[in-house]
Formats: C-alpha cells, structure tokens, sequence
C-alpha cells in the first residue's frame, strides 16, 4: 500500500513539473512573440506618439541608418523645463520610430552633460562635436551630421522684460516634423555647398575678436551644409558645384560696391539654376541694385523706423524695426504663420516690389521709410508702414533672396526669428527641403489656473474629505454590526 | 465560474465587515491625497504631467508594491492556519476555484482603493480638461500590475500559514520585479538586454509608457502571463496536499 502512495506521489510530482515546464514555456514564447510583434498606440488626446503610415513610409524609404545623441545641459528654471519638455519628447518621439524600425532609426542616446561630463567628453570626440552642442538633436549617418535646434523643435515664448508676467510656454509644437525634415536630410547624399561673400568688407567666417559669422556657419554646417567663402571683389566665377551665394553686403569695414563683372557672374549663376541670397548694406549701395530692380525688387534709399518699446518701458522712435508680416502662401514664410512672428531687424533698409518678386516679410503699420539717417523721427511726409523688409523671386532657373539687414548673420544677432527666417531663406533659394517642413500644432493646453479657492478645496477634498469618508464608512459598519448582534 | 464569483464576493463582505480594510482604505486616501496634492502644486496646475506625477512617484510605488501583499496575507494563509480551508473542500469547490476566487476578491479590493481616487480627477475636471485617454492608460496599467501583485501575493499566501510570513515573501516577489528596472543601467540603448529589461520592468510600463498615453500589447500581456503563472503555482502548491 505504502509502495503505491510513494509511487502516485512520484507520478503526481512528475506530472506537476511537467505542467509547470510546460506552462513557463508557453508564458516564454508568447512573451517572445510580443517582444517581437507587438501593437502601440496612442490613447493620449495630443496622439504626439502615433506611428502613422507616412512616418513608417518614410522609415522604409531611409537609405542607411541614423543614429541620435542629445546631450542635455538645462537649467532648473521655468524656461528650462519647457525647453526639456521639448526635447524630451523627440527623445520620446525618436524612440517610437526605433521601435517601429530598428533597422532605420537607432534609439537616442541622452547624455546629461552635467552628470555624465566623463562620458559627453568621450561622445563628444568620438563624434567630433563642439563643446557647446548642448540641447540639439544630433542625427548622425555615416560621416554626416545634422542638429536640430530646439527652435526648430518648437516655438517657445519666454518670459521677457516687457512680458514678465508671461510664464514660459510651447506655442507652437513641431517635434515630428523636424525630427521628419531631418532624418530626409541627414541621409541624403547631396550636400548644399554655400559660399558666402568675402574680401569686401565683410565679417570673417572663422572666429575673431571682433564682430563674425561663425555661429551661421556652424549652424549651416550641422544642417548638413558645406561653408566656404568666395571673394567677389576678384572673382571671375563663382565655383561651379556652389548652390548657394550669400552676398553679405556690409560689415567690419565700408563694403566695397560690386562691380559689373561680379553682376553678371551673379546673373548667369542664377539663369543656371543657383540660388542667391543678398543682404543689404545699411548706407551706401552694393552694387547689385540695377540687377535686383530688373527682378522686381527696389531699394529705396533711406531705412525702415519704428517706435519701439525698450526695457526700461519707455518708447521711443528708433531703427530698430520689427519684421512681423509674412506672405502666408510662400514656401518659405507659410510655416511661420503659426504664431506671432518677431524678426528684430537693426538697421533694414525698405523694398519696393513689383511682380514677379513676392514680398517676404514686412513691418507692422506702425513702421515708416526716414529718408533722413541722423535720427528717427516721424513726420507727416514719410510713407507709412507696413514696409517690405524682404523679398524674393526666381531669375532664370536660379532663385533670388533680398533680405534688407546684413547683420542677422552676425554671431552676436543669430537667435530667434530672425535666425529662422535666414535659415528658411537659404534653403529655399538653395533648393532644398526647407527645415523644419510644415507648420507644426499648438499644443493642447492641461494647465488650470491654481487660484486660492482651488487651492484650498483641492486641500480639503483629498487629505479630509476622502479619507474620512473612508473612516465614516468604517464606523457606520462597525456601528451596524454591534446592533446587529 | 458561479462559485468563483460567490467565494470572491463572500471574501470582499468579509474584508468590509472587519477593520482592516477600512483602515488599509483610510490609510491609502489620506497619502495618496497629500501626494495629490504636492503634486498638483509642483507641477503648477498641468494635469498631464499631474498624472506621470502621481502614478509613477515614489509614494505610487510604496503602494504598489505593499498593498497587495497586506490585502492577500490572509486569504489563504488564514484559511489554513485556522483549518476552515479544509471545510471550504468539502463544499465541492476546487481549488483553483479557491485561487482565483481568493485572488478576485483581492484584487477588486485593489481596484476599489485606486478608484476611491477618481473624485479628485472628477474635482480637477471642473476647472479645466484631464486628458481622460491617458488617466485611463495610467489605471489600466495600475490594475495590470496589480493583478500580478495579488497573484504573487496569492501564492505567497498559500505557501505558508502564517500571514506576516506570507506579507514578507510577497513583498520581496514584487520587489525583485520593481529592481528588475535597475539592470537597465547596465546597458546601453539599442541593446537587445535593455529591450528585454524593459519588457519585464513594471517601472519602464509605468513611468514611460502608460502614463504617457501609450499602451503596448506586450505589458498586457507580460502581467496577463505573469498573473496566470503565479495562480497556475499557487493551485498546484494547494492541490500538494493532497499529495
């Protein structure tokens, strides 16, 4: 009898561990098969996170791989948190497309540049970044590289001295699509070869003590551009693989007008299909008038004023002009749209356009034309605003911008829109996907205004009210139990 | 399944009739509501980011991780110690009825405390927009995870008598899974380990994908599995003893 227990035990232990293998190795293979196979989505309101079927498109349509690094160096402050708001969810959104193919993207690596200074030394060589590239989206393909500013990610409005009551927000939310624009760019073979202006009186390229334009170039360079200069005082062709001109006219020195031969080099140039960017020098001429006249746009003489509020509030006319307008239906300006555009622009000279040029960006109405350069001041004669501070047409098979400051480019003024709309400019004129591609979303708002009364009712319902309603509910069944005995 | 819900339903009366559940219960909703508070007040008003701050904190972990080992220390454990576990067998209930009924009833219990918390979102609404998609991602994470922790603590249960004992072995199940997110730092992104630590950690499914929004087929199915397991070892473990 003994023998036949011992012997069922043996069976029923051999049955049950048989049972349990079978079991973990069923619970193993699905978990496997969903490791592999898996289905996301999006329950969020926002969907910010929806693989779509024109993101896996163009996934599939990546020719080589991309990798990602954002190092991060933020401040704790109010601006900070909205800007790693920003960067944390393209960190978020890279991740998603690595998962929906891990073959095209890889997943982005974060590196916190105070925490990890180790290891952002030992990234940083290896990929040969500048110390200062901090808060970017570096998307790397083979030996190409492209940042993705955090303006290109979102627009953000800041606190200022003339809006302290603002707090720091997202107005307008794009991550995907510059995220999307940059991945099409960093993994395209063609490379936009630049040349900018110099010998003339221009800033230099390379750093300097004194005023330069390095900060462009090296934002050009990590969208993925090739920088060089071109001196058109002794040119006599501007190189045949450019594809953008930049004719910075003014700077350190008096620019030197352009001669006849530069104008007609910049001609065939455009009739052969280059793009040119010309940006005006504050007095004086470049040289260029006549030619840019034949395309539709005039330089008048004088410069654009504007009565402009400065920090210590009090306001004042000055040459300071804000450029605010913007065509909605151009490639170049139809992004910006979105939200309140400001191109600070000091000094600009104003244009006349006629078609088929395409005025670009102008003034508000409050802006006017001072033909008298000693000082701004309104009088009755001046032509109102808005004022044309850039223009923009096609020459031959070429294309043509005609921005009225030359000193967006400087180091010292590359922020904001102005930066943006330059950028915006050059890509177009050069041919290329403009970035960041489409308009982006406003954002949906969660915030409540916290007001004393919320405040307190809040207080109240979640450290009293609920949990002594749970204490009521004890008592009365503590109470209905002793009368129920 | 009629007897699973009738034990289930006789095991939630007798958890509200005693005091512990209404102590567990007053516990639960006056930390989670301090932490609701300091967390409404830090994120400065934004209910999006309320939600990833309420339901992936320390205090939602602290929870997550003790409440359902002190929900299930008894079920079993109790049963046994008092031998009534014998009398409930003779009632002609199985005994992975018995599981899964036990298991039910602590797990809606669970569910019952986070769902107590619902009147402070339903508050908030009030005054301005809860994106509802992701507080439903963030309890539909909760009660997958959840479910998990009362299996482990089912199982825990029915391996010893004596409930404390039983709590503890619990809690250290639940803790190696809420560790399991600490391998990560091992790895660098893009490592196919990573990939699989993050398929097993409850902190990864919590913190940054259901409270975001995002809800994967593999978290469903990792705790589905998980929780089966544990009930599936926990019947077994109580079918020994007739062996």
């Amino acid at each position: 009898m003994k023998d036949i227990i011992l012997s069922r035990r043996r069976k029923a232990r051999i049955h049950i561990f048989l049972q349990l293998s079978l079991l973990i190795w069923i619970v193993w293979i699905v978990n496997v098969w969903s490791f592999h196979d898996t289905v996301r989505s999006d329950w969020s309101r926002g969907q910010h996170m929806k693989v779509t079927a024109s993101d896996l498109a163009l996934l599939d349509a990546l020719p080589r791989h991309v990798e990602v690094l954002l190092p991060i160096d933020l401040q704790p402050d109010a601006s900070g948190r909205v800007r790693w708001q920003v960067l944390f969810q393209a960190m978020r959104w890279i991740g998603e497309l690595n998962r929906s193919a891990p073959d095209a993207v890889s997943p982005p690596v974060q590196v916190d540049v105070n925490r990890e200074a180790e290891r952002w030394e030992i990234l940083r060589a290896a990929r040969g970044l500048e110390a200062d590239a901090v808060n970017k989206v570096h998307l790397f393909c083979g030996d190409r590289r492209l940042a993705l500013e955090l303006e290109d990610l979102a627009i953000i409005r800041y606190a200022s001295p003339l809006e302290p009551e603002q707090v720091a927000r997202i107005v307008v939310n794009r991550v995907r699509e510059a995220i999307e624009a940059g991945l099409r760019q960093v993994v395209s073979d063609e490379t936009t070869q630049i040349r900018i202006s110099q010998g003339s009186g221009e800033p230099p390229l390379g750093a300097s003590s004194g005023p330069n334009m390095v900060r462009m170039v090296q934002d050009l360079e990590h969208r993925g551009a090739r920088v060089a200069g071109q001196d058109l005082m002794n040119m006599v062709m501007i190189d045949s693989d450019a594809d953008l001109l930049v004719v910075v006219a003014g700077g350190v020195g008096r620019f030197e007008p352009l001669g006849s031969s530069a104008r007609r080099e910049l001609e065939r140039f455009m009739e052969a299909g280059g793009g040119v960017v010309i940006l005006l020098p504050a007095t004086g001429e470049c040289g260029l008038e006549e030619m840019l006249a034949g395309a539709g746009i005039s330089v008048l003489p004088g410069l654009a004023a504007q009565v402009t509020a400065v920090p210590n509030l009090s306001i004042r006319p000055s040459f300071s002009v804000v450029g605010e307008r913007l065509d909605p239906f151009h490639p170049i300006t139809a992004p910006m749209t979105h939200s309140k555009f400001a191109a600070r622009m000091t000094p600009s000279r104003v244009l006349e356009v006629v078609q088929p040029a395409t005025a670009l960006l102008s003034t508000g109405p409050s802006a006017w034309l001072e033909r008298e350069l000693s000082t701004a001041r309104r009088d009755l004669h001046e032509i109102p605003g808005p004022q044309v501070l850039a223009a923009c047409t096609e020459v031959g098979a070429g294309r043509l911008v005609v921005i009225g400051n030359w000193s967006t480019v400087l180091s010292a003024g590359w922020l904001g829109d102005s930066r943006r709309f330059f950028i915006a400019c050059c890509d177009w004129a050069a041919g290329r996907d403009l970035l960041p591609a489409g308009t982006g979303r406003e954002p949906l708002s969660f915030r409540i205004e916290l007001d004393q009364r919320l405040r307190r009712s809040f207080f109240w319902t979640s450290i009293f009210v609920l949990p002594g309603c749970s204490l009521a509910g004890g008592l009365i069944v503590h109470w209905a139990r002793r009368r129920g005995r | 399944m009629m007897r699973v819900v009738i034990l289930a339903r006789r095991e939630l009366l007798s958890l509200f009739v005693s005091p512990v559940a209404w102590t567990i219960t007053f516990v639960f909703l006056l930390v989670m509501g301090v932490t609701f508070h300091l967390s409404l007040l830090s994120v400065d008003g934004d209910l999006k980011q309320l939600v990833a701050a309420t339901y992936s904190g320390l205090v939602f972990w602290f929870m997550m991780l003790m409440l359902p080992p002190l929900i299930s220390m008894r079920s079993v454990a109790e049963e046994k110690r008092s031998g009534s576990l014998e009398m409930l067998i003779t009632t002609g209930i199985s005994d992975t009825q018995v599981v899964v009924g036990k298991w039910l009833s602590t797990w809606c219990f669970f569910l019952f405390l986070w769902v107590c918390l619902l009147p402070l979102w339903s508050l908030l609404t009030t005054v301005g927009q809860v994106d509802g998609g992701v507080l439903m991602s963030a309890h539909l994470g909760v009660a997958l995870i959840g479910a998990g922790f009362c299996a482990s603590g089912i199982l825990a249960s029915t391996l010893t008598s004596h409930p404390l004992a039983s709590a503890g072995l619990a809690t250290a199940i639940n803790l190696v899974l809420f560790l399991v997110h600490w391998l990560s730092f091992l790895y660098q992104p893009g490592d196919l380990q990573l990939r699989w630590v993050e398929h097993f950690s409850a902190v990864h499914h919590i913190r940054d994908e259901l409270t975001r929004g995002i809800v994967d087929l593999r978290v469903i199915i990792w705790w589905s599995s998980f929780t089966f397991l544990m009930l599936f070892i926990a019947t077994k473990v109580l079918e020994r003893r007739r062996w």
